[in-house]
């Protein structure tokens, strides 16, 4: 049967009256005595077609035109097709005629199988063919030849995570361009095309193989016959990495299974295919650039490094707790072998010994996950933390340097793998589990290239974030849907736009960044951060004027301390980011809560400050009383140390976002050029500092305490509800989300997120706020009360009561304060 | 771009024609050389003719859905009336119910090549592909990376969990080839001829009417973001690259359903209508989108557009070959419908293959399916 070429469907005469006749026109041209006109790929497709409608015709029909056929494919061998095929790839252009000519015979004998065998043999030697003249062409520069050729060839099966290569394409396009040379074009030509056709290879003996079971002779034949034809493509690139010898087995292999297979011997087909497929073991056709090999090594020590992780939340104790886990761990070993299986042969030169640890203890994690998943027995985390180091090492000790430096890649390779994991599990009703997912996603986001990101383009790290969990650009968030049990579709949209962010985020990250943005960014977050300690430090002393100035000393102290503290901190990043980054999130959300404790400690003594005043009057007067007592010394001991204490954490924690950025920054571009940027950022810092405790030191006091006093509840708050979606990542506290759309950069700036537990967390904070101004009014008064009540009572004047609560401006005047507010 | 008036496109055609004959010819005229004439398109292509053919189509399928829906109402009244006794509801509503199951079934020979049609750009643009997954292609529970994402809140207050997609659950519940969605306790002699014959089916009402509910609505969401939906290129490079691969599938369905298989067939759905016709609808479809895109490829590569033109067109006329034919009265056996899927899945892999290519040298993204 041939098929018909078809008229479009739109009832447009005009149109098709002008088609029909150009086509008449062109017909007349081409229908010059002298030679076909037709361009290669025209010519391939009806030999393609030709030998199709032969089949076609003995498989459904009579079988009376199938020579008829089989003749006009071979008349098609003719042309610009028979020239260049016969300057370029004499070898191929016999294989074709020899194809043909056993189509003429199958053909006049009704012999499906052997027409279907010849057919697929006619196929490869054009394919063969056709890779050969467009290389040839290639590197003679000349790339409209080469592309015209490469109109015959064949793609790799587009899968969800696959699709046809384009380098090929690239590669003309670039030598068109001048962009590239015809060397550098045959490269990706190579590359394009031994890629698709080893993958073809193996889909096809696949094909034979199912053929050959359900007893379909002719596709068993066609099948085969292929697999052998595009095995005589990939040779000549087999016998340069291997050698003469381990080809010729090979060909030996590729050509009893083609036989095989056409005779319907499907025993000694299956004796030859395991043969040739083992041949093809840790065979890599195409080059990988170096830049791909690097890419796989780091997806391989991620997806390695994450199995004893999942092995850990999935298991305890011998039994299995969390299923989920468990097939995490499954789906991250066999990341890991993939990768693995497209470095082996490279690793093979280097140390074949190696090759063999690393794949003893694949097997062996396979054995272990598999047991765990089906409850046969579940392994100690010991075994398979040995496996794990054992296969690190091994992979340590073979791998090149350059494969072992950061790459953000990898981290995306795991938030797309996390991400499809949830989507599996919402369509499998298993909301938890997506749940999980989706929190994996996010930390390996966070604790990869977001820090980076931060760096390079903050809005679009808030984008990401809003994708994952509470919305963004109108869509819901992830989490959110997850929480509402919201339906595939809605959770489908928003990962197409998360995707897209995220491809996105990933150009960003891998066009990284130039010297001068570094120093800029650098000087940015040490300046953004240094800012935020500024506030609270500033906020905290603003009421320590008069007597309690010297109270100022160990805050500031402590505040200074937090700067050696940081830069140490900083160098334990660098030295154990990988530890760090396990427990990241973790560390963050405590950190986090550290800081809500002493910003609570700081509102609790900004509101009752009279109190501590007081509490330190006592402390001094018993001091007095019992001077040189070891009491005194100790109480005074502690206020000095809560004081640092105080002064300590609050710019700590600015440092630790600070070197979590910084590293991201440091590992892209290098410790100096980050270090001049801190550098930059900390003598801005410095001014900012100068000027706002200058300023601080003239502004009216109850003015300045009104606007230190808002700003840090402002600042308490936004810390809060940062928290406590920090808190929520590690899966500490629960996700409630209320349907309202909030703009992301009530987020990013202000913490708020559309969750109760988060805006709760915000609401309670602000009514302790609240609830600590009316408290000390409230004691404040009483204390004033009492004070009247013993002085009616002749234990003292008013006065002398007053003395100690009210702020001091009013009773003990600050001449300096005053000079200034008149 | 503002698509040129059909009038001005006529004449533009008009005289292309010579031009473009005379430029075949002269690229026939010997020697070796491959460089290509390259033509200029000014700005990208107008592609309101797909979204235009997709409206028509989503309102289409939406109209029948509602009144499958309204029927489906009026069955589970009966079936309501008659205390769900199936046998008293045969007893008592015979010719009603016949009337009813007619009339939905010819709903649904009219929603589903409405939808097929259109499935090729539905399924093939992400952002509204979870619609395919629903409507027409996605699996029941047992299989859940392919599942569909809805649940059926039945009247009676059960929910019958991922039952499907909405097509297979209605045609197997009205064709009878599903036991899981049939009344029980009865025969689904619908007609009363005594016997039950291939096609008839008396479906359980609960399931049913939550089926047509679901539908319903799903078909006016699609409809609803079918009017919003402004396609760009890289929607139309998806969608052909994304949906012309997926003949081996549908052969595949067909090689299982009754059309091939016969009594054997081990697919329950496809029974109304050859999956043929579904591919021949789908890859209608696609060259309709292919269309609107050719100018770009050709004015960058005219010999891939030619090359793309001409192998979509055949794959189409071979697919809609086999379907004459089997209108006809040939019938095809298990290895045969292996062979012809074969082919059309190789030639729609190249196909994708080339699409790809175009896309790269347009710098068109294709999106994540």
């Amino acid at each position: 049967m041939r098929a018909r070429n078809r008229t479009p469907r739109a009832p447009r005469l005009a149109i098709t009256a002008a088609a029909a006749l150009a086509a008449a026109a062109a017909a007349f041209a081409l229908s010059a005595p002298t030679a076909r006109a037709e361009a290669p790929w025209q010519q391939a497709d009806e030999v393609r077609n030709a030998l199709f409608d032969a089949q076609t015709d003995i498989l459904l029909g009579s079988g009376a035109s199938a020579a008829a056929n089989v003749r006009a494919a071979a008349t098609a061998v003719s042309g610009r097709l028979e020239r260049q095929l016969a300057t370029s790839s004499p070898a191929s252009l016999r294989e074709l005629r020899e194809a043909l000519s056993a189509a003429e015979r199958a053909a006049a004998s009704g012999d499906e199988v052997g027409l279907a065998a010849a057919r697929g043999m006619a196929i490869a030697a054009l394919r063969h063919g056709a890779f050969d003249v467009a290389i040839a062409a290639a590197a003679a520069g000349e790339s409209a030849r080469a592309r015209g050729w490469l109109l015959i060839r064949d793609f790799r099966q587009a899968t969800r995570f696959t699709r046809p290569g384009v380098d090929a394409t690239a590669a003309l396009d670039q030598l068109e361009a001048g962009e590239a040379t015809a060397a550098d074009a045959v490269t990706g030509i190579r590359k394009d095309l031994l890629d698709a056709y080893q993958a073809r290879l193996v889909t096809y003996v696949d094909d034979a193989s199912q053929a050959g079971e359900r007893g379909f002779a002719a596709a068993f034949a066609e099948n085969a016959a292929l697999a052998a034809g595009y095995w005589r493509i990939l040779a000549p690139e087999y016998e340069a990495q291997r050698d003469r010898a381990a080809r010729k087995d090979a060909d030996v292999a590729f050509a009893a299974m083609a036989a095989t297979a056409a005779r319907g011997d499907s025993l000694r087909y299956g004796r030859a295919r395991d043969s040739a497929l083992g041949a093809l073991t840790g065979f890599t056709a195409a080059p990988f650039t170096p830049e791909e090999q690097s890419r796989r090594a780091h997806q391989l020590t991620r997806f390695l490094d994450l199995v004893p992780i999942e092995y850990d939340h999935g298991t305890d104790d011998g039994r299995v707790t969390i299923a989920f886990e468990i097939q995490e761990s499954i789906a991250f070993t066999e990341g890991a072998r993939a990768a693995f299986t497209d470095l082996q042969s490279a690793l093979a030169e280097r140390d074949p010994e190696g090759v063999q640890t690393v794949l003893a203890a694949f097997d062996e994690l396979d054995r272990i996950n598999a047991d765990a998943n089906e409850g046969r027995a579940v392994a100690p985390l010991d075994e398979v933390e040995a496996l794990h180091d054992e296969a690190s090492g091994a992979l340590d000790e073979m791998f090149p340097q350059e494969w072992k430096d950061s790459d953000t890649d990898a981290d995306f390779d795991l938030v797309d793998i996390s991400l499809d994991q949830m989507e599996a599990a919402i369509n499998a009703g298993e909301r938890e589990q997506a749940e999980q997912a989706r929190l994996s996603a996010y930390a390996f986001f966070e604790f990869g290239p977001e820090r980076l990101l931060n760096s390079l383009d903050p809005s679009l790290v808030a984008e990401v974030e809003g994708y994952v969990w509470y919305g963004a650009e109108g869509k819901q968030g992830l989490a959110e849907l997850i929480a509402s049990d919201g339906s595939g579709r809605d959770i489908r949209h928003t990962r197409l736009a998360l995707d897209e962010a995220l491809d996105e985020a990933k150009k960003t990250t891998g066009e990284g960044a130039e010297g001068f943005t570094v120093v800029t960014n650098a000087a940015l977050i040490v300046f953004r951060e240094g800012l935020e300690a500024i506030l609270i430090i500033a906020a905290i002393t603003a009421s320590m004027i008069g007597a309690n100035r010297r109270l100022r000393e160990p805050i500031l102290r402590g505040a200074l301390l937090a700067l050696p503290a940081s830069a140490v901190l900083f160098v334990i990043s660098v030295l154990v980011l990988e530890s760090l980054s396990r427990y990241g999130e973790k560390l963050e959300a405590i950190v986090g809560l550290i800081a809500i404790a002493v910003l609570l400690l700081v509102l609790n003594w900004f509101f009752h400050r009279v109190y501590w005043t007081e509490w330190i009057a006592g402390h001094r007067k018993r001091g007095k009383a019992l001077a040189g007592s070891a009491r005194a010394g100790v109480a005074a001991g502690a206020t000095v140390a809560g004081l640092y204490l105080l002064g300590f954490t609050s710019v700590l924690r600015e440092g630790f976002e600070t070197v979590l950025f910084l590293q991201a920054l440091q590992l892209e571009a290098g410790i100096g050029i980050v270090l001049a940027g801190v550098s930059l950022g900390l003598v801005f810092t410095a001014i900012i500092g100068a000027i706002t405790f200058a300023l601080e030191r003239k502004l009216p006091y109850k003015r300045m305490l009104i606007v230190t006093g808002v700003l840090i509840s402002l600042v308490l708050v936004v810390m809060v509800g940062n928290t406590m979606r920090v808190l929520q990542g590690v899966g500490w506290i629960s996700i409630t989300p209320i349907d309202v759309d909030l703009p992301l950069w009530m987020g990013t700036w202000l913490g708020v997120f559309p969750t109760w537990e988060t805006i709760g967390g915000q609401v309670a904070a602000f009514a302790f706020v609240i609830g600590s101004y009316f408290l000390a009014e409230w004691m404040r008064k009483r204390s004033v009360r009492r004070a009247a009540e013993e002085a009616a009572e002749g234990n003292g004047s008013p006065a002398d009561a007053i003395d100690r609560t009210k702020p001091p401006r009013r009773l003990e005047p600050d001449p300096e304060r005053e000079t200034v507010s008149r | 771009m503002q698509r040129a008036p059909r009038q001005t496109r006529t004449r533009l055609a008009l005289f292309a024609a010579p031009l473009s004959a005379f430029a075949l010819a002269a690229g026939g005229c010997g020697g070796d050389d491959d460089s290509d004439t390259t033509t200029a398109v000014a700005g990208g292509p107008d592609l309101t003719a797909i979204k235009q053919y997709l409206t028509d189509h989503s309102t289409a399928l939406a109209k029948q859905a509602a009144r499958m829906r309204d029927l489906g109402d009026r069955y589970y009244e009966l079936a309501e009336q008659s205390g769900f006794d199936y046998a008293a509801l045969l007893r008592d509503h015979r010719a009603e119910v016949g009337q009813i199951l007619d009339q939905s079934k010819q709903a649904y020979t009219v929603a589903n090549p409405a939808y097929e049609e259109m499935e090729g750009i539905v399924a093939g643009v992400p952002r509204l592909a979870q619609y395919d997954v629903d409507i027409d292609a996605g699996a029941d529970g047992s299989d859940p990376e392919n599942a569909v994402s809805f649940s059926l809140e039945l009247a009676n207050g059960e929910t019958l969990k991922q039952p499907g997609n909405l097509f297979f659950v209605t045609e197997t519940a009205l064709y009878g080839t599903n036991p899981d969605f049939l009344a029980t306790g009865v025969e689904g002699d619908v007609d009363g001829d005594g016997k039950v014959e291939f096609g008839e089916g008396l479906p359980d009402a609960e399931i049913y009417s939550a089926a047509t509910r679901e539908f319903e609505e799903q078909a006016r969401s699609l409809d609803a973001d079918a009017q919003a939906f402004e396609p760009t290129q890289s929607d139309a490079f998806t969608a052909l690259t994304v949906m012309t691969p997926t003949m081996s599938e549908y052969f595949e369905a067909w090689k299982n359903s009754r059309f091939v298989a016969g009594e054997k067939a081990t697919e329950q759905a496809f029974v109304a209508a050859s999956r043929l016709q579904d591919i021949a609808d789908i890859l209608g479809g696609l060259v309709l989108t292919y269309e609107q895109v050719e100018p770009e490829i050709a004015a960058e590569n005219p010999q891939q557009a030619a090359q793309t033109g001409q192998e979509l067109n055949d794959l189409l006329a071979y697919v809609e070959d086999l379907r004459d034919r089997e209108a006809g009265g040939q019938k095809f056996t298990a290895e045969q419908a292996d062979t012809l899927g074969a082919e059309a899945q190789r030639r729609a892999e190249a196909i994708a293959g080339q699409l790809t290519q175009a896309a790269q040298q347009l710098d068109i993204e294709l999106q994540e399916a």
